[in-house]
């Protein structure tokens, strides 16, 4: 029986799709900007039935998220791509990792406590204990769920999701509870409302301008994506990751350490994520509310797909997607259409480059029965 | 335990569970032939949106459902179409479908903002009958939770009993030994998506039609998210989804009977993701010996002539 | 076909489709201006305009404004977190916005650091405490409206348990509470309050399990802050259920109509009130980029932002009005005896008069009793002393109970 499903035979064609043995990069780029492409295609044909200007749209989303609005865009992508490092190892390895949100929480959770254990610390102190603090919560928090897969065989779908919940809770606890915000202000001291206090100044990452952009939150980018390079790369590590995602399986059989593997895959996915949680806090935000969880960590798992554990192909999908978020308030003020729009128009975007990723993979051949 | 406490325990485990029962038993469908779809979040707004402008609209919240349910379908057949015919990645298209179907809602539900439905579909209305203990806050239920019931029995029998559940098994244990045996695996894939892009629109019409009949944005508030980890929860089973749904409902609503009594809120908050993770752990120690774990070729494309 | 043909088409079809919708879009889209407007304000919001509670009220109140003021021009943007809160008002600016207004208490941080780093901008803040010379505060507020609804509910309940479904106790919400627990005090000292709180401010499953949570409890009126009307529904459909007869109060959105056999009277904001007087004063340039140190609203009934009802125009539900007639008390001021309708109206007036002869956090005869929030019910301690009237900033950071609030999740 051919290729296809049945119902295809009405169709004079059939459908064959023939893998792509190597992929030169020149089709490679072709492809993304063709799945661009069709995506302001198929916006167009939204926007025009809705009798809206698809060109002012457009100019909207674009221009600013990579023009006037570059600044934002980075900083954005670079508290996403630190999530995304982590991520994307363990995909690579077929570790559902979901919970990057939550690791991301008690990253910032730790670094602030941390900040409010030693206020009178000096910056050059307090700084890298509280990136170490971010980091070293997200990877302990990872590991309950590596743990339980390989031991229990528990989904971790499920574990790192239920795990995204407890930290939440955990945020909203401290914030309400114990950390509740308590500041004078104008001879009043306000408490009870639903923020804590600032991180100590001296912790406060400076930034470019009036930006968010933190020069710190770039370094760590760089840092951990050549890191990432290295290992998945040069390292027997890497070497095991890449076993462990292509043939499981056979990763059991050779007597690869199953256990041991899954927990640094976790340390570092997990790890990684909190630290970007405690740069979000140092270099953006500077206060727990109930709204940090903002689901970032749900954001940069599609960056870890776009990116692969490609160190370019990471940072131009975290710009990339940084760049329709921020653009996407632009295309807000500038049309005045409601958020919902910002929203369809980025699902069209990512399913257009999903088709890219098809496209890329395969080549589709039109044949006669 | 009094009898009003024991009634509500019991009503609002049904009430808050049915929603999340019907999405649960979708998935978990999508899941044993091999489909992941996180998008659940996204097809229940759409559900919800369109189900609500139907019943809005005509009157007739019965024709809401049907065509929220439908709805759910359509939109799943992007996820299909990306993961079976294109073999992307299910986790991303997924991502993507919730983000798709979140924007879609809000944009279409814009005019129905703080309105109301004239009619809506009830239980059977019987003071009397209501403060019986046990049963009384079971017989108030509203028709579709009797129909999650239902269904779950029903996708049990057919999933375990019948030469389709076989069928659907085998195609998300072993697609190529399905193949082989003349099963047309992406027939197979593309209908057990589509049946949980109804039941999770259904999930969704539910919400804005019976749960809460007016509208207003973002009503489904992350139960999409809650009804993949019951999928897991049950183990792929829908009479065991049953139980964990109403499990979650009735445990989500009891920490409000325990507020006032010195426990924090938010740690009353997490007992039910902890209790959730607690079974699935107790649950995954007894079935090791089994080997109960998710189909074997879930979120893997199925490629012909290949592994 | 090879890959160059697919982007041709696509190249093409992209093209035309362009080519289309700028020749083809509707020309009233692009604005044509005639008289500039003169001044440019943008309203960031936290929440959707679709939630018909606190986001869409104020969009409600920019609307109002945007129709009145021919000399503004406004714009919005929703969804803002405070992540994202710093990066949307440098883009405000850039595009020439100088009013710019934060809607949640969440844009408070970002907006002080904005303020500082644009002086020449106006920035109004709606909810905070924190002020800078070109940046004001704004807030309309309900505590004397849910006072209002605490008569009404001790007069209504036959259980004497009484609930209300937070969903944060911040001072606000805080403030709320006690308020309409004096009101429920005053009518009948053996009512009790029960708070849940659900620590979300829009989640219809958890305010629908809080809500039948506290009817199992016993309780026969609900108020709530949420931002829809889930506990109202509830209370409706429990009626219908159960054949008891069940009341609530409308918050923020008019919900009378949505529960029309529960809904008892509720709360009522018209933004659009203070929007006016902000924006006029700051087209007239008696509010500058210099002197909004001090400003800060406060919205009460006498200035018009706050009505009481749940629905405008009808501050009490006609199907009710002869049950609150049928109940007999005393008044505190004057010792007569007068129905808990005509006392309801005669605080109304009270409380709308500029004089403001009444105030809920006013102990007349007797002193205030109340338990800390961070004790237990039994803490009793005396909470205002005859005679005073709880200043403005002891209402902004609340942090009691009211005695007869005898249950709150923590």
């Amino acid at each position: 029986m051919p290729d296809g499903t049945r119902f295809a035979r009405i169709l004079p064609y059939r459908v064959r799709l023939e893998p792509r043995v190597e992929v030169p990069r020149t089709f490679e780029i072709q492809v993304r900007i063709l799945a661009i492409l069709l995506s302001l295609a198929i916006m167009t044909i939204v926007f025009l039935s809705l009798h809206i200007n698809p060109i002012s749209a457009f100019k909207a989303m674009f221009l600013y998220a990579f023009g006037k609005g570059i600044l934002s865009t980075l900083s954005r992508a670079m508290t996403l791509v630190l999530i995304a490092i982590g991520l994307s190892m363990a995909f690579r390895s077929l570790f559902w990792n979901i919970g990057a949100e939550g690791q991301y929480l008690v990253g910032a959770i730790t670094a602030f406590g941390i900040g409010r254990l030693f206020p009178n610390l000096s910056g050059y102190a307090l700084i890298p204990l509280m990136l170490l603090g971010g980091f070293a919560a997200g990877a302990l928090y990872g590991q309950l769920p590596a743990i339980l897969k390989v031991k229990l065989k528990v989904n971790e779908v499920i574990t790192t999701l239920m795990l995204n919940y407890i930290a939440i809770r955990l945020l909203y606890y401290l914030v309400y509870g114990p950390w509740n915000v308590k500041e004078v202000v104008g001879g009043v001291e306000y408490t009870g409302y639903a923020v804590t206090n600032n991180i100590p100044y001296q912790a406060q990452l400076s930034t470019v301008g009036n930006s968010t952009l933190s020069y710190a939150m770039m370094g760590l980018v760089a840092v951990f994506l050549i890191a990432e390079y290295l290992i998945m790369e040069r390292t027997p590590l890497g070497y095991d990751f890449k076993v462990i995602g292509d043939n499981p399986e056979a990763a059991r059989y050779a007597g690869m350490r199953f256990l041991r593997l899954t927990m640094i895959l976790m340390l570092l996915s997990g790890g990684l994520a909190g630290l970007a949680g405690a740069g979000e806090l140092m270099a953006n935000q500077h206060r727990l509310r109930p709204g940090f969880a903002s689901g970032f960590g749900f954001t940069a798992i599609i960056i870890a797909w776009l990116g692969g554990t490609n160190p370019i192909g990471i940072l131009l999908a975290g710009i990339f997607i940084a760049g329709i978020i921020i653009g996407g308030y632009n295309f807000q003020i500038s049309t005045g259409l409601p958020v919902g729009f910002v929203g369809i128009f980025q699902g069209v975007l990512l399913f257009s480059v999903l088709f890219g990723e098809f496209l890329r993979r395969y080549k589709v051949k039109f044949e006669r029965w | 335990m009094n009898v009003q406490i024991l009634n509500f325990i019991i009503y609002q485990a049904m009430k808050s569970g049915t929603p999340l029962l019907l999405a649960t038993l979708g998935e978990i469908y999508a899941e044993r032939a091999g489909i992941l779809n996180l998008g659940i979040e996204g097809m229940m707004a759409f559900g919800a949106v369109v189900g609500f402008g139907v019943a809005y609209t005509t009157g007739n919240p019965w024709l809401g459902l049907l065509l929220g349910a439908l709805a759910g379908a359509l939109i799943s057949l992007i996820h299909a179409f990306f993961s079976i015919s294109l073999r992307v990645n299910q986790v991303v298209s997924g991502l993507a479908l919730v983000i798709l179907g979140l924007g879609i809602h809000s944009v279409m539900g814009k005019p129905y903002v703080g309105q109301k439905l004239s009619n809506t579909i009830t239980g059977i209305i019987s003071p009397s009958l209501a403060q019986i203990p046990v049963v009384g806050s079971i017989i108030v239920q509203d028709p579709i939770a009797f129909l999650g019931l239902a269904l779950s029995v029903v996708l049990w029998y057919v999933l375990f009993k019948t030469k389709y559940g076989i069928i659907l098994r085998s195609v998300g244990e072993n697609p190529a030994a399905a193949d082989a045996l003349g099963i047309n695996v992406y027939k197979v894939r593309y209908l057990a998506t589509i049946f949980g892009g109804l039941m999770a629109g259904l999930a969704g019409a539910y919400l804005s039609i019976i749960f809460r009949p007016s509208w207003t944005e973002g009503i489904t508030a992350g139960m999409g998210w809650i009804a993949i980890a019951l999928t897991i929860f049950s183990l792929w089973n829908p009479i065991h989804a049953l139980w964990a749904s109403y499990f979650f409902g009735a445990i989500s609503a009891s920490q409000y009977l325990l507020q006032g009594k010195g426990i924090p809120v938010d740690i009353l908050g997490m007992m039910p993701y902890i209790f959730t993770l607690v079974i699935v752990v107790i649950a995954s120690l007894a079935q090791l010996k089994k080997r109960i774990g998710a189909p074997e070729a879930l979120a893997v494309p199925y490629v012909r002539g290949q592994s | 076909m090879n890959t160059t043909g697919w982007i041709t088409i696509v190249v093409v079809v992209a093209i035309v489709f362009g080519l289309i919708g700028y020749f083809a879009a509707p020309k009233g889209e692009t604005k044509v201006i005639t008289k500039p407007p003169t001044l440019k304000a943008a309203f960031i919001y936290v929440g959707d305009i679709g939630d018909y509670g606190w986001t869409h009220a104020h969009n409600v109140g920019r609307l109002w404004v945007e129709q009145h003021f021919s000399w503004l021009n406004t714009t919005y943007v929703e969804n803002v977190g405070a992540e994202d809160a710093r990066q949307v008002i440098e883009n405000l600016i850039s595009q020439g916005y100088t009013v710019i207004f934060g809607t949640s208490f969440d844009h408070m941080i970002p907006m002080k650091e904005a303020a500082e780093n644009h002086t020449d901008i106006i920035f109004f803040h709606c909810s905070g405490y924190i002020r800078r010379p070109n940046m004001g505060t704004y807030m309309a507020d309900f505590y004397q409206l849910y006072y209002l609804n605490g008569l009404m509910a001790g007069a209504l309940t036959k259980t004497n348990k009484i609930g209300y479904v937070a969903a944060h106790t911040i001072p606000e919400v805080v403030r709320h509470i006690d308020a309409f627990a004096l009101g429920i005090k005053e009518v009948n000292p053996d009512a009790k309050v029960y708070v849940r709180v659900i620590h979300a401010w829009y989640d219809p499953e958890k305010a629908q399990s809080a809500a039948n949570a506290l009817l199992a409890e016993g309780a026969d009126v609900l108020a709530f802050t949420e931002d829809s009307p889930t506990v109202l529904q509830t209370l409706e459909s429990k009626m219908k259920e159960t054949g008891t007869q069940y009341y609530g109060f409308s918050h923020y959105s008019p919900m009378q109509d949505i529960a029309p056999n529960v809904t008892v009277s509720g709360q009522l904001v018209h933004w659009e009130v203070i929007y006016a007087d902000i924006l006029s004063k700051v087209y007239a340039g008696l509010y500058t980029n210099t002197n909004l140190q001090d400003v800060d609203y406060w919205g009460l009934l006498d200035s018009g932002a706050v009505e009481l009802g749940g629905k405008p125009g009808v501050p009490i539900n006609p199907k009710f009005v002869n049950d609150l007639k049928s109940v007999t008390v005393t008044d505190k001021l004057t010792g007569e005896e007068l129905s808990v309708y005509d006392l309801v109206m005669r605080r109304l007036d009270q409380m709308k008069d500029k004089q403001m002869v009444f105030d809920p956090f006013e102990a007349y005869n007797e002193p205030i009793m109340g338990w800390p929030k961070d004790g237990s019910p039994e803490d009793l301690q005396e909470m205002i002393p005859v005679g005073h009237r709880l200043t403005y900033h002891e209402r902004l950071v609340i942090d009691w109970w009211v005695d007869n609030v005898v249950s709150v999740g923590e």
